[in-house]
């Protein structure tokens, strides 16, 4: 069996405690319990030193996207089994990784997974929740997994990986195609209030509006109070109509 | 309300609160929350329009840093259990009073989190100061910001489900009105849509492109 | 916003950085400063491979900097220029612009500083007195300023803060 796979297999309790390393979440040293925890229970499976932790240090301020953290803990391995200095390269990638994760996975992804659940929705309600977790679990699983597999085999060189795949325009790309999915659920909304009827230029006037004055609050309003004053406007304008 | 119904939202409701702190699988996503309730409580089309508008409070904030987002996973919850447990009427204009009362109860709501970071914090502080820092305390700190977080969503969600409960409850029967608020729903998912149409990255003018073609294949198509 | 924006921030690019400057204002142009980050190739590289598509990222050391005439280097949009810490941004203060400028202190994480400016920005007293210092000289208010739309602090009113608990304790 491959070297790197036999590694991955071992590691594999430390990935799965992956999944849980924020939950001491603090703004002390952000998610470094988490990772100190992590270092010290994978440096314990390979009976290896890793980077600058002993057994009693207390651990240092560490922020990353929680996504990438497997990539860092190969990172971490590998250089620690070719003895080089990884702690070096620690902030500099926590900071890359943490600028990278930001936009792909909470910038992009959600609203990409989002749109394309609605369309699930519409043939069938129930999948739509499912389809949401697995379309978005894919990627957070595989990068869990596969990050450790690919941070190990490519140490602190790993971003000419990033690099090569064109990893920073991934967040574009999945934008544009959440944009081409609005598109589709915006002809879908106008359909449903068009009461069946195929082009009712009312109905398009008004969503089109709806539309543009999000457009355009959203630069000085957030959206709890975009929702709020919304939500007043469309009462006032159901009482109106009810009168 | 089951008793088999009241145990999922009791774990819905801590879990979803785990999942925003420490685990990040995206089961505290207000459109999972409320499709579950939905599916649970046999509501499922409104539950989840009420959980895809208030998704878009999650998606047009990032958690860079410090910041800790708005509690969105307690207004899916909050508004799916409202609507599930009659508290609000499908043909009634309580449903969008209810998403005021809700978007507002977000902050309180918000608040706890960030006390529950803080006591994190109070934590690793005195994990420090005793001078306790091997694996073990790492351990304990993780299954402790498991713990709280978990607690949390049990008590503060259902805590403030329950005010919006009653005070909806007592106006719901001055409120009725014979107008489906379906279509004002999916007009103010249109306005938080136009939000995160400026939030989504690009040019301006490629990003319309996009929106016209994709309105275009949906129209034609579906 | 004014046009150009330097920040101070030990993390230099991150999440808040890509998320909240760069793409709430289609920054194109931003420079990093730090000296040994411009003599390493390998990190220089690695941040310049976050950058999102059409984003110019120079990384260069504070003497090229201070070589720099920016304002006709760089005309038109948005401009982020990065350091890592007070004292550099001390050392390229003399190539601030006058016009056209805003300052912001982002993250500087590290907690054993005594005066807390925001949940992710800590600093000593001689640093605050060297910001005071070069707002005073460049007529030019520094802020705390952690993404742009959040409410910036300034930090003379933390400085005149200070001096009152100090007063207050003496």
């Amino acid at each position: 069996m491959d070297n790197i796979m036999k590694r991955l297999f071992k590691a594999l309790p430390t990935l799965i405690r992956s999944i849980f390393y924020q939950a001491n979440w603090n703004i002390e040293n952000m998610q470094g319990t988490g990772f100190s925890w992590l270092l010290k229970d994978l440096s314990k499976r390979f009976n290896i030193g890793l980077g600058n932790i002993g057994s009693n240090k207390r651990a240092d301020y560490f922020n990353t996207n929680p996504y990438f953290v497997t990539f860092m803990l190969g990172m971490f391995l590998k250089e620690a089994e070719s003895g080089q200095a990884v702690d070096e390269y620690k902030s500099t990638y926590a900071s890359v990784f943490g600028a990278l994760g930001d936009s792909f996975f909470w910038h992009s992804l959600r609203p990409l997974t989002f749109f394309l659940s609605l369309f699930i929705a519409l043939y069938e309600p129930m999948f739509a929740m499912f389809f949401y977790l697995i379309f978005f679990n894919i990627f957070n699983i595989g990068f869990k997994f596969l990050g450790f597999y690919l941070g190990y085999n490519y140490g602190t060189n790993v971003i000419d990986l990033f690099r090569t795949v064109s990893f920073a325009n991934w967040s574009d790309i999945a934008d544009m195609a959440s944009i081409f999915f609005m598109g589709g659920t915006f002809a879908l909304a106008i359909k449903y209030i068009s009461n069946s009827d195929p082009i009712n230029s009312v109905a398009i006037f008004k969503t089109a509006i709806f539309f543009i004055v999000g457009f355009v609050t959203s630069k000085y309003i957030n959206a709890p109070f975009t929702l709020i004053a919304g939500a007043i406007i469309v009462t006032a304008i159901m009482l109106l109509q009810n009168i | 309300m089951s008793l088999q119904q009241g145990i999922l939202l009791f774990f819905l409701s801590g879990f979803a609160s785990l999942d925003r702190v420490g685990i990040n699988m995206m089961l505290s996503r207000p459109i999972v929350i409320s499709s579950i309730i939905g599916i649970t409580f046999d509501q499922i089309l409104i539950c989840i329009l009420l959980g895809a508008i208030f998704e878009f409070i999650g998606m047009l904030e990032v958690p860079v840093g410090t910041v800790i987002l708005k509690d969105d996973s307690f207004a899916g919850y909050s508004s799916s259990v409202l609507i599930s447990l009659g508290a609000i009427s499908h043909n009634n204009l309580s449903i969008l009073l209810a998403i005021i009362l809700v978007t507002l109860m977000i902050y309180p709501v918000t608040l706890t989190d960030i006390y529950c970071r803080k006591f994190n914090k109070l934590m690793i502080t005195r994990a420090f100061n005793e001078n306790k820092s091997n694996e073990n305390s790492d351990s304990f700190l993780i299954r402790i910001g498991l713990l709280v977080s978990f607690i949390r969503g049990v008590i503060i969600y259902n805590l403030a489900t329950l005010l919006i409960f009653l005070t909806l409850y007592n106006i719901d029967y001055f409120t009725k009105t014979e107008v489906s608020p379906i279509y004002y729903l999916v007009l103010l998912f249109i306005l938080l849509m136009g939000c995160l149409f400026r939030f989504l990255n690009g040019e301006l003018f490629i990003k319309l492109i996009f929106l016209v073609v994709g309105f275009a294949a949906s129209w034609i198509i579906l | 916003m004014e046009r150009i924006i330097f920040r101070v921030d030990d993390r230099f690019i991150h999440g808040q950085v890509i998320e909240g400057w760069i793409n709430h204002f289609l920054i194109k142009n931003i420079i990093l400063i730090n000296d040994s980050i411009a003599d390493d190739v390998k990190k220089t590289f690695i941040y310049k491979s976050t950058m999102p598509r059409n984003t110019k990222l120079d990384v260069m050391s504070i003497n090229a900097f201070l070589q720099l005439d920016i304002l006709n280097e760089y005309k038109k949009g948005y401009l982020l220029i990065i350091v890592g810490s007070i004292h550099d941004l001390k050392l390229i203060s003399s190539n601030i612009p006058k016009e056209n400028s805003y300052i912001n202190i982002g993250c500087l994480a590290t907690t054993s500083r005594d005066i807390t400016v925001t949940d992710n920005c800590f600093i000593n007293k001689e640093e605050l007195e060297c910001l005071v210092n070069i707002s005073n000289k460049y007529s030019k208010d520094i802020y705390a300023h952690k993404l742009p739309w959040e409410k910036p602090i300034n930090l003379k009113d933390i400085h005149s803060n200070q001096t009152n608990i100090e007063k207050m304790q003496g």
